[in-house]
């Protein structure tokens, strides 16, 4: 069954009653090629540049770090904060931001030595729910601190969301 | 397209916005007070009084913190519970459990994984529950062997939940 307008399906419902919304606003991005040396001496970075898309269902991701939601609606949002190059004096901040509207900390003054491996590299992948009122944006915010200008933001730091309601 | 009966719209869609649910269970809130020396020495502390900014539905009960399914569903749950100082070496693991009717869900980690050295810091989790309708679901938060200094940070620890089929 194919529920449609004239352009567009919007539901389509599988032979075991999957129900898919093949135009549902979503997008994933990752960090291709690796940002090198972008923080790590308390240089701020936002938007967190995640530029090759791997889709953009409705083209509301600008490919540069920024979703801009298309209605109000509330969003999934996955981040895989993927970070290389750490040394033990490194700390870091970093958050989600639902832009003007609120942030959402993942990590605040974390010892960088504590949580990354013996090669310096760190993964952490939160998720939330945002709440968005239309054109309302959202990005990402990372400041590591505290050492050298050596931190690198691998192939694998990725960036999604999906409108949920 | 609308679908909807006399009353309510339940859901909508477009070309450009995708599907949004304008009634569809969800909610978001953050703690209101600071929360003191509520855990360390193995005390599981129900986390409760919140704030709401959102509560689509009213399941959500902010006083208690207590969630209520109203009917049978799938629903996610996440949230990012913030150390705000007290936490020391001698506090080896933390534990967050979310507590559903049909069973618990536990999070645990050594607790420098995510706290830096002074305490403060970020323990993010997710959790998709299988709920029947009226079923609850509650956070505890408990960090071991040590004194209980630890602390919970108002602005930071926020709780979500969004209903998902």
């Amino acid at each position: 069954m194919v529920t449609q307008n004239a352009i567009n399906s919007f539901y389509t419902v599988g032979s075991n009653q999957e129900l898919t919304k093949t135009l549902q606003p979503a997008f994933l991005a990752q960090v291709i090629p690796a940002e090198l040396n972008a923080t790590g001496d308390s240089t701020v970075v936002e938007p967190v540049v995640v530029d090759s898309e791997r889709y953009d269902q409705n083209a509301d991701y600008d490919g540069a770090g920024t979703y801009t939601a298309p209605v109000g609606s509330k969003a999934l949002v996955t981040v895989n904060f993927n970070i290389e190059g750490l040394a033990a004096a490194h700390d870091i901040l970093c958050s989600i931001k639902n832009v003007g509207i609120k942030e959402y900390y993942v990590m605040w003054g974390t010892q960088i030595g504590d949580v990354a491996d013996n090669g310096g590299h760190a993964a952490f992948s939160p998720t939330y729910v945002l709440a968005f009122d239309a054109a309302d944006t959202s990005d990402m915010y990372i400041n590591v601190r505290g050492g050298a200008k050596s931190v690198d933001f691998s192939v694998d730091f990725s960036f999604a969301i999906t409108q949920m309601q | 397209m609308v679908t909807q009966n006399c009353i309510n719209t339940y859901s909508t869609y477009s070309s450009t916005t995708g599907e949004i649910k304008p009634n569809q269970p969800a909610y978001g809130a953050t703690l209101t007070n600071n929360a003191l020396n509520i855990t360390g020495d193995g005390t599981a502390y129900t986390v409760a009084g919140f704030t709401e900014w959102y509560d689509i539905g009213s399941d959500f009960a902010s006083a208690t913190g207590i969630y209520t399914a109203p009917v049978d569903c799938m629903f996610y749950f996440s949230g990012n519970f913030y150390g705000n100082g007290g936490l020391t070496a001698a506090h080896t693991k933390t534990e967050i459990k979310v507590v559903t009717s049909n069973r618990t869900y536990v999070n645990n980690s050594f607790s420098w994984q995510f706290y830096e050295k002074s305490g403060f810091g970020s323990y993010f989790w997710t959790v998709i529950a299988d709920m029947d309708a009226a079923d609850t679901a509650t956070y505890t938060y408990t960090v071991y062997n040590g004194t209980k200094t630890v602390d919970l940070f108002a602005a930071r620890t926020y709780v979500q939940g969004i209903f998902i089929c």
